[in-house]
């Protein structure tokens, strides 16, 4: 075959700019360790490994999310366990303080120890990771979401509302931070049932007994005077649901109301409290607690400074009052009746306070409030858990994603040195064989 | 013997001597580019014959030498057009190679580019999300979204760059092409001169087939001999050089396309100098290769086309984001306002344009308004019940208010001042869950949801649960984002009465609302964008019809094409029945219209438009990347397949009329050789005529 000598040395010269082309190409790629460092280095690749480049970010930032989570919901345990102590010890003390022969000197001890209880209840109800109030919820994280009223306390203000006071969005899941006031303290139950805090400042106060006394000693601070809370009994039959509407006639009660037969059948009950004496008359149509006319709002309205109110998680009718009052079933006046009704046996009053049945039954309180605070721990419990379980899963899914994103990007070391030696000989060939070629012609011969 | 056989021998002499020459123009033009081997042709000189003249002295008839015939021009005109198709391809790709590499410089994929920023962006708003009263959360939100916008602009600003450096060295190459015009016209008329006075001017094409091998990396051309020797050089039948006259191009302009698909859509165009509409040729070159079409495509297929992506998904990214920012409250309990906004205002949001457009991190819109944040929602449990979820609502003695039985009704909710009728049908086996479920399936935005621990139905205002047909009428309400929504039971039925939900019956839920500085509920929002499928273009439009009949192809007119390009897919009518998504085929941006094929009939006065929500913002980013790789691929693969193919062709070209050395030194010593041999013959020669002289007596 025919060849121009241009020929020979443009052909020598393409082979050797390819050549140290791909020369140049595999060195970057060994020394960079990266083959894809452009889109055209793998067009069809370059969308997955974008995508896979976001989703280690994101990986990355959840993860780190997930930690952070995690220590805060630690110290949300901590401040729970701290809570369920506190409970606990002042169920002890209410053990205690239920025993007749206990002199009222030893209550005002074990009140002023519940007094401490309180005071740190409501100092882990405002524990703060970071100052941000982790039981604070969303509207004011940054303020302690507990405040209290009186000295000593006579009730606290909550300064929160449902919500966790933070949550993080992993894996496509809400993991809240923090449980709220009302899961972990009871505040503002939507079944009205008692807080923790109130728990405790109705324990304290019951323990304090009757009458002025002062809690530090000097005279100058004044506890108010004692609740004498004279109902000892659940109402409900075994397996019924009493609620506001419920009618006195139900078959809920445990204790049937005895009605007189005047017209219309009624029952009546004198309450002689500090401010009063009035006679309070229920029919059997009248409710426990909706309405003007039920027997609770027709207690309150007495004027007698006799309080009634309506637990329904423990079913019990609570009569309270500053001081000591007397309630006894008369027969229902100007009806023509004759007999007398049961409504004190119905309600399960008794006619003088007791303070070891009002304690004993404070001890339901209380483990009411401990098992709200054991169930939130539990769910706090849970939630760290499943953070473990999700920083697992995301280191993982961030090291597969990393093993994907290695298999687009970087060099396959061994393949890229075997060509790398190969093009370096070629090259040299290329070389060698150039010089010869461009070396020698005819003319040397003339 | 007589003096004849001298002239003999001296007719050699003549010839190898023209032969050295020829050799020795060889050897001096081995490297120049287009000379082609010239060939010396021998022939024997005819013997003498005359009617007055017996030339036979013997048994045969001899030669009276030898004659030089011509001085050929080795050449094969088949391979020029070869090489030229394959030169031309090379130098297309080749143009492409280069300044796609560039491209691909800018978006610095698949490190360093918008993807990080992108990546980042997504990072801080989950940190934002964990954390939506920190300030430092917040500042981080606006940095990254700063940087993407500042990485949008940066690659949009390269793309214009580099849109600008094609069109220049287009204008340079021009340039060099009409002076090639040049050179050849004049060389047309030497050719055709000499052809005339008979004389073969194989110098001047070799010229002329060089500066058509130049040509064709310019351009592709066709090429002619005409008769009378000059050529005939056309570009896709458009003469460039006729005889001596030239056909100047005029330097390339972006004008608009004027037929085809994309009527008045940027194009550079490159036409005659003598084009009545110079601005905006009417007549343009058709260019099918070489550098200025490879300059051509880059600029209308390929830089324009990558701009245009770029500026959908930054038109998606703002339209999706501001609706979330601007129904969230800040810190302040503020409505929120568009996160993105363009630089300059007036001008449509894209790449190039778009800043983030809130600067004070406290001014960040986080929290959104959910009645688990009032009170007007209580409870829906009886005392001392926890209610369960997926049981029947009807008679369930765990609500505080149950229904007695099974009914309809619809709640009317307004969000964005658009209402939006919900119908309901409290069934026997109606749950809290199927109410929720339902709800949330119809798209009103606002979502519902179940607290298990206050036992209360909660409503949110959710931009990303609103319907594209919700956001048309929205749209066609002229209401913008609000942060604001209201339920009113408008049909009789008493569902928010059974959900213990009757507080918000018909009561505005606003920045009151919204659960503060620790709410989350718009982070969450953002960043539930990330994953979601959104409309890239970003568009919410409606365009007036006297009526689609289905199965037709019809032209609309919208009130603005915004980013609708051919190949764009739009949701039609969203929301009702007759929703549809076309592929736009052609747009005219002179008339404002796009065309489409329609399956589905849409009844006028007006149909909405929206944007096809079928891929992710970061999908829709890295199919722009996927398309730069391949574009880049493309064009790498092709100049190293045209640049094999032409060095083939020219190979073998070069094969036939190249310049070989040592065959040059073979015919040097070949006709020295001979010329030595004519030479002693004339010697010889000489020395029989001396002895023949020789002979005759001295006078």
């Amino acid at each position: 075959m025919r060849i121009a000598s241009s020929t020979i040395y443009s052909e020598q010269a393409s082979a050797i700019d390819n050549q140290s082309t791909l020369y140049q190409t595999i060195g970057q790629q060994l020394s960079s360790g990266k083959s894809l460092t452009n889109p055209s280095d793998n067009p069809t690749g370059i969308a997955q490994d974008l995508s896979v480049r976001a989703a280690i970010g994101a990986q990355n930032t959840a993860s780190s999310a997930a930690t952070s989570a995690s220590n805060v919901l630690t110290t949300v345990d901590g401040a729970l366990a701290g809570l369920t102590s506190v409970l606990q010890k002042a169920r002890e003390l209410t053990v205690q303080g239920a025993t007749d022969t206990l002199p009222a000197s030893s209550r005002t001890d074990i009140a002023n120890q519940v007094d401490g209880l309180l005071q740190e209840a409501i100092g882990f109800a405002n524990t703060n990771v970071n100052g941000v109030y982790v039981f604070a919820g969303t509207k004011f994280p940054n303020a302690p979401p507990v405040s209290t009223n009186g000295v000593p306390v006579s009730s606290v203000s909550a300064n929160a509302n449902t919500e966790g006071s933070g949550e993080v969005f992993i894996n496509g899941q809400k993991v809240a931070l923090s449980t709220s006031l009302q899961e972990s303290f009871n505040l503002n139950a939507s079944d009205n049932s008692l807080s923790v805090f109130q728990t405790l400042i109705n324990l304290r106060n019951t323990l304090q007994g009757s009458g002025p006394t002062s809690l530090d000693g000097t005279g100058a601070t004044t506890l108010p005077a004692p609740v004498l809370d004279q109902s000892t009994k659940q109402l409900n039959v075994a397996g019924a649901n009493i609620v506001n509407a419920t009618t006195l006639g139900s078959a809920s009660f445990a204790t049937p109301l005895r009605l007189d037969n005047g017209v219309p059948a009624s029952a009546s009950f004198v309450i002689d409290g500090a401010a009063g004496s009035t006679v309070i008359t229920v029919t059997g149509a009248t409710t426990l607690n909706a309405g003007a006319g039920s027997l609770v709002a027709q207690i309150n309205a007495s004027g007698t400074g006799v309080t009634a109110t309506y637990d329904a998680l423990t079913q019990k009718v609570a009569l309270s009052s500053s001081a000591t009052f007397n309630v006894s079933d008369v027969p229902t006046p100007g009806t023509g009746a004759t007999t007398t009704g049961n409504l004190t046996a119905f309600l399960g009053v008794s006619p003088t306070a007791d303070i070891v049945n009002n304690l004993s039954r404070q001890i339901g309180d209380i483990d009411a409030v401990l098992n709200r605070t054991l169930n939130a721990r539990a769910t706090v419990g849970g939630r760290i858990q499943n953070l473990g379980s999700t920083s697992s899963y995301l280191a993982t899914a961030a090291t597969q994603n990393r093993a994907v994103q290695s298999g687009l990007e970087d060099t396959d070391i061994a393949k890229a040195t075997t060509q790398f030696s190969l093009t370096q000989t070629v090259l040299q060939a290329a070389y060698a064989t150039t010089t010869r070629l461009e070396s020698k012609t005819l003319f040397d011969y003339l | 013997m007589s003096f004849f056989g001298l002239n003999i021998a001296g007719s050699a002499l003549d010839a190898f001597q023209i032969a050295e020459n020829t050799t020795s123009d060889n050897i001096a033009n081995a490297n120049t580019p287009g000379a082609s081997r010239q060939q010396t042709i021998f022939s024997q000189a005819p013997p003498i014959s005359n009617p007055f003249y017996t030339p036979h002295f013997g048994p045969g008839t001899r030669g009276e030498g030898v004659l030089v015939s011509s001085i050929q021009r080795i050449h094969q005109d088949s391979y020029d057009t070869l090489f030229r198709g394959a030169s031309s391809s090379q130098n297309f790709f080749s143009v492409q190679q280069d300044q796609l590499n560039a491209t691909q410089a800018t978006f610095s994929e698949p490190s360093g580019g918008i993807n990080d920023t992108y990546s980042k962006f997504q990072q801080s708003i989950q940190q934002l999300a964990g954390s939506p009263a920190d300030i430092p959360a917040r500042a981080n939100v606006l940095a990254q979204a700063t940087q993407l916008t500042q990485a949008l602009g940066n690659a949009a600003n390269s793309l214009q760059q580099q849109e600008a450096q094609v069109l220049q060295q287009a204008t340079t190459t021009v340039t060099a092409v009409n002076t090639i015009l040049d050179q050849m016209a004049a060389l047309n008329g030497q050719i055709r001169a000499a052809t005339a006075a008979g004389d073969n001017p194989n110098t001047y094409k070799d010229q002329r087939d060089h500066l058509i091998d130049q040509l064709s990396t310019y351009l592709t051309t066709q090429t002619s001999i005409q008769s009378t020797g000059s050529t005939l050089v056309e570009v896709n039948g458009l003469a460039l050089v006729n005889d001596t006259v030239a056909y100047h191009l005029a330097p390339p302009v972006i004008g608009t396309n004027l037929t085809g698909k994309q009527i008045g859509t940027p194009s550079l165009k490159i036409g005659f100098t003598n084009d009545p509409t110079p601005s905006n040729p009417t007549n343009a070159v058709p260019l099918t290769g070489g550098q200025l079409a490879g300059y051509q495509d880059l600029y209308n297929n390929k830089l324009v086309v990558y701009g245009n992506q770029l500026d959908s998904f930054a038109s998606g990214l703002a339209l999706e984001f501001n609706r979330v920012s601007q129904a969230g409250y800040d810190l302040s309990g503020v409505q929120g306002a568009a996160l993105f906004q363009p630089i300059v205002g007036g001008l449509a949001l894209a790449a190039g344009n778009i800043r983030v457009g809130i600067s004070d991190p406290s001014e960040l819109p986080a929290a959104a308004t959910s009645t688990a944040a009032g009170n007007l929602i209580l409870p829906l449990n009886s005392a001392n019940n926890t209610v369960d979820t997926s049981a029947a609502i009807v008679n369930n003695a765990s609500l505080a208010n149950p229904p007695a039985a099974a009914f309809g009704g619809q709640w009317t909710v307004t969000a964005n001042g658009v209402p939006q009728v919900y119908n309901y049908a409290v069934t026997a086996t109606t749950s809290i869950n199927s109410v929720i479920t339902g709800f949330n399936a119809a798209q009103l935005g606002v979502t519902a949801s179940y607290d298990v621990t206050s036992q209360r139905i909660v409503f949110a205002r959710d931009v990303n649960n609103e319907s594209l047909g919700f956001r048309a009428a929205q749209q066609a309400a002229g209401t913008p984002t609000d942060p604001t929504f209201t339920i009113a039971e408008t049909g009789g039925g008493t569902l928010l009465t059974n959900l213990n939900a009757n507080g918000i019956n018909g009561v505005v839920q606003n920045s009151t609302n919204a659960l503060g500085i620790g709410g989350n509920g718009e982070a969450l929002a953002m960043q539930q964008i990330f994953s979601n499928n959104v409309g890239v273009p970003g568009i919410q439009t409606s365009a007036p019809t006297a009526g689609i009949v289905a199965g037709s192809s019809a032209t609309v007119t919208p009130g603005s094409l915004g980013f609708i390009n051919v190949g764009t897919v739009l949701t039609i009518d969203a929301g009702s029945a007759n929703q549809e998504n076309v592929t736009v085929t052609a747009i005219n941006k002179i008339l404002g219209t796009f065309t489409a094929s329609y399956a589905k009939a849409h009844a006028g006065p007006t149909i909405t438009i929206s944007g096809a929500q079928l891929r992710t913002l970061s999908q829709a980013y890295a199919s722009t990347i996927t398309t730069v790789g391949l574009d880049a691929a493309g064009a790498i693969a092709g100049n190293a397949t045209q640049t094999a193919l032409a060095s083939n062709i020219d190979h073998v070209r070069q094969g036939i009329d190249g310049i070989n050395i040592d065959e040059e030194a073979q015919n040097l010593v070949k006709f020295q050789t001979a010329y030595q041999a004519a030479a002693r013959t004339v010697n010889v020669l000489d020395s029989l005529l001396q002895t023949a002289l020789g002979l005759i007596p001295a006078a």
